[in-house]
């Protein structure tokens, strides 16, 4: 497979080799190799941060190579960027569709190059081209209705057409079949088919593995920002690849629910049942750490949501301190002792405009109501305590808060929920694109809040960050749970074949 | 964990300073604005053209402060032209009944209060655009003050009453003086100053107050730090309708006429005024003292056309070119902030 021409192999259509990519404190592609073959259905997989995302975000040139050669249809690839890579015939479908709902299909398929002249577009010949596109996946979808008036499994068609009127060679698929329904996704491979027999090559990455022995013809396997192995599909099996993917034997292993409750429950939720979850329990104690584990996708931010009752549950029961309360608002759950860092920080967390003191006290502001008015002694004096206490390294309180870096305003968010006292903590992600060593002091201050009494629920797609805090780790797979672990049960493959098979 | 000293990190060190320049840039601009003006005309800088400003402006300047809450907010109400008239027929056709001057005033401001709720729980719990839905309210009210007379105009407001008590007193809150150490200052100017102290007071030391900075800064994470985000942005719109009424009052009680047309065209000016005061349209940033240092650049752009006796189209285009001209320098000053 290497015979070291600058032309590339032939047979081939995309060849990245030895690609190497740091992020600050990461390495997160370490001398990655992929070749596909022109007109095959090449999936890729992976867990959490293996690496797909961003092998597929250096091929289509959101993200810089630090080192690496890129060929395609034989010619080598130097300067990347979004529009070259679109203009040499790679497209990328991410699982965030990108139509502009208030245009018509045939508007969305040819957006960048609608037919006409002298400034005024032939509409006829445009949905006479839309028609072509529609015609050849063999689909039926209105080309005059609006995108955002159709299906989400046909707007992820119309998302491919796109690619193909961008005369496509190569499509890559990022999760496509996260949102869909059975009939949606049975159209989906069809439609892969009929574009494999139109010889165009697909990469297709996905989490479930049962989908890629439908329609996959080999599969690259990262593991760590590591190639694993590239294999034939039809010579390999389910339990072969979460082997590859988790790099250990599969055991056999039999979950069968929590057992015993334990007392002193700070926190239950049992049988949530919403649109994404299926049945979930989960129980928090005093002075724990629990880690929810899954896959991207496996329901866990929507489970942290549905406790704090910012989303709505069809059925399900809370309890806190064992009184069964109604999941309602944000405000509803504050008063009964629940806080909520969501997973991003900057949409969700913070009020970048404001100033850290602002931020710090956002729950708490009730609190400094004096005689006349907020006490802004207080205010300031308390926001110092917690800057210091926290090591918040910010020039002042009085700094707005969209200048600190994201480990600093991650703690911002800590301080805020500290300050309110919030008794059950409810953390998405807090290290997510944070240093090193602002990662581990963040995880210090949660420690020290369950020493204080508070309990914490921490979603991560950071198995080993959950394994070194937690006491408890439960796994979320497609929605349900599938395992929970004690801390002397931790083993990372174990809890790994849980979050890639479900089993 | 203290380890980090804090004021250690140089680059923000920096940005502390851009900070300060940023906070009083409307002042400097409105500095500038009076120096110029001194310079153009002799006429400018005296203490009777002060208080022309103040008497003339004064309006305007209420309703700015209002729409300080609505723009804080994330919202721009542009049905203030229209409640102030509202406000000015309502307090005239109650004072030509013999009702008490109080009441008048009360009753108009109730009305501003209560269609300022109704634009603002349209806005907040239907979620709508709040610049189509101030927009229609716009149309409907000043439909509604027209319909109060028929569109007649109301004259003579300062002869009503036994004796004309009545209309005085009324009259006195718009046109009339209070004398301060021998200065003859106008109540409406008064007025101004001392709602837009209320509403600094109010803007930062009130939950109200900081949630509206929350609210427009970003709404999502305000709610899910449990801000009463519907309350709050339903109250900015409350507030914005009182004001706005209560400077149709004062309006209507310096010119001693009520007419329907009143304030058409406000909402404009006091946008204006509230964006060069540094407030941001898309919400969560600003303040009411730079609301007041804004009103004033516009009346002193206005007043100093007029020292200098320039044309009245002319003042128009001027006028326009210095608004942009402002507010290209208030982006260039707060640019890298958001």
């Amino acid at each position: 497979m290497s015979t070291e021409t600058r032309q590339g192999t032939p047979g081939l259509i995309l060849e990245m080799k030895r690609i190497n990519k740091m992020f600050p404190g990461v390495k997160a592609l370490e001398d990655v190799d992929i070749s596909v073959n022109k007109g095959e259905v090449h999936c890729l997989i992976g867990a959490n941060g293996a690496g797909k995302s961003t092998l597929m975000k250096i091929l289509s040139g959101a993200y810089m190579r630090d080192s690496g050669e890129i060929i395609f249809n034989g010619e080598p690839i130097r300067e990347t960027s979004p529009i070259l890579t679109r203009k040499r015939g790679i497209s990328v479908v991410y699982q965030e569709l990108s139509l502009v709902n208030e245009l018509t299909v045939t508007e969305n398929i040819l957006l960048n190059n609608l037919p006409g002249k002298n400034f005024k577009i032939d509409w006829k010949t445009a949905n006479k081209l839309a028609g072509q596109y529609i015609d050849q996946l063999g689909v039926a979808i209105d080309p005059g209705a609006y995108a955002g008036d159709i299906s989400i499994g046909s707007r992820q068609l119309v998302e491919i057409m796109k690619c193909l009127a961008a005369n496509s060679k190569l499509i890559v698929m990022d999760e496509p079949s996260a949102t869909l329904s059975k009939d949606e996704f049975n159209t989906l491979m069809r439609i892969i088919n009929t574009l494999r027999q139109q010889d165009i090559t697909i990469i297709y990455i996905s989490h479930r593995l049962e989908e890629l022995f439908d329609i996959g013809d080999r599969v690259t396997v990262l593991k760590d920002g590591k190639n694993v192995i590239t294999k034939n599909i039809a010579e390999t099996n389910m339990d072969e690849l979460v082997e590859y993917m988790i790099g250990y034997k599969l055991t056999a292993n039999s979950w069968t629910g929590s057992g015993e409750k334990q007392k002193g429950e700070l926190l239950e939720a049992r049988h949530f049942v919403t649109a994404k979850l299926k049945d979930v329990s989960l129980n928090l104690h005093e002075k724990e750490i629990v880690g929810l584990y899954g896959l991207v996708g496996s329901g866990r931010t929507e489970f942290l949501r549905a406790i704090y009752g910012v989303d709505k549950i069809q059925q399900g029961e809370l309890y806190v301190n064992r009184k069964k309360i109604l999941p309602q608002n944000a405000r509803r759950s504050i008063k009964n002792g629940i806080g909520m860092l969501p997973e991003n920080r900057k949409m969700q967390g913070l009020v970048l405009k404001l100033p850290v003191w602002h931020n710090i006290c956002m729950v708490a502001l009730k609190r400094f109501r004096g005689n006349f008015g907020l006490n802004y002694k207080q205010i300031k004096e308390d926001s110092r305590k917690f800057i210091d206490d926290l090591g918040i390294k910010t020039p002042s309180e009085m700094t707005q808060t969209v200048y600190l870096s994201g480990g600093n305003q991650q703690k911002i968010i800590l301080a805020k929920w500290l300050m309110q006292n919030s008794k059950i903590l409810l953390v998405d992600e807090p290290t997510q694109g944070i240093d090193v060593r602002a990662k581990s002091e963040i995880y210090k201050i949660l420690k020290q809040a369950t020493e204080q009494g508070h309990g914490v629920i921490i979603a991560s797609s950071e198995l080993e960050e959950l394994t070194n805090i937690c006491d408890r780790i439960f796994v979320m797979f497609q929605g349900r749970m599938a395992a929970e672990f004690n801390k002397h049960e931790f083993r990372e493959q174990i809890i790994l074949q849980y979050a890639v098979a479900g089993r | 964990m203290g380890l980090f000293n804090r004021g250690q990190n140089t680059l923000a060190g920096r940005l502390d300073i851009v900070d300060i320049f940023k906070k009083y840039s409307v002042l400097i601009l409105l500095v500038f604005f009076i120096i110029v003006a001194s310079l153009v005309s002799r006429n400018f800088f005296s203490l009777s053209n002060f208080l022309n400003i103040l008497q003339s402006y004064a309006a305007p300047g209420v309703i700015a402060i209002g729409m300080t809450f609505t723009i804080l907010s994330s919202g721009t109400d542009l049905s203030v032209g229209s409640f102030a008239a509202l406000g000015g027929m309502i307090s005239a056709l109650l004072l030509t009944q013999n009702i008490p001057v109080w009441l008048c005033v009360a009753a108009a401001m109730a009305a501003g209060a209560m269609l300022g709720t109704v634009n603002g729980l349209i806005i907040t719990f239907f979620n709508m655009t709040p610049f189509i839905v101030s927009l229609a309210t716009m149309v409907s009210i000043r439909g509604l003050a027209m319909l109060t007379t028929d569109g007649k105009v109301i004259s003579g407001l300062i002869k009503l009453g036994e004796g004309g008590a009545a209309g005085t007193a009324f009259c006195f809150l718009g046109g009339g003086f209070v004398n301060v150490a021998g200065v003859f200052i106008p109540v409406a100017g008064l007025t101004w100053i001392f709602l837009t102290i209320i509403t600094a007071y109010v803007l930062r030391y009130t939950m109200f107050g900081r949630g509206l900075y929350a609210i427009g800064g970003n709404r999502e994470a305000a709610m899910l730090s449990g801000m009463r985000v519907k309350l709050y942005s339903t109250l900015a719109w409350t507030v914005s309708g009182i004001t706005a009424t209560y400077a149709g009052v004062m309006l209507t009680a310096w010119l001693t006429v009520a007419q329907p047309t009143l304030a058409a065209g406000f909402e404009l000016d006091a946008i204006a005024a509230t964006v060069i005061g540094g407030t941001a349209m898309s919400g969560g940033k600003g303040g009411v003292a730079g609301t007041f240092a804004g009103v004033l650049i516009l009346a002193i752009i206005t007043n100093l056309f007029n020292l200098i006796g320039l044309p009245s189209y002319y003042q128009q285009i001027f006028k326009g070119i210095i608004i942009v001209a402002a507010l290209l320098l208030n982006q260039f000053v707060s640019r890298g902030t958001d």
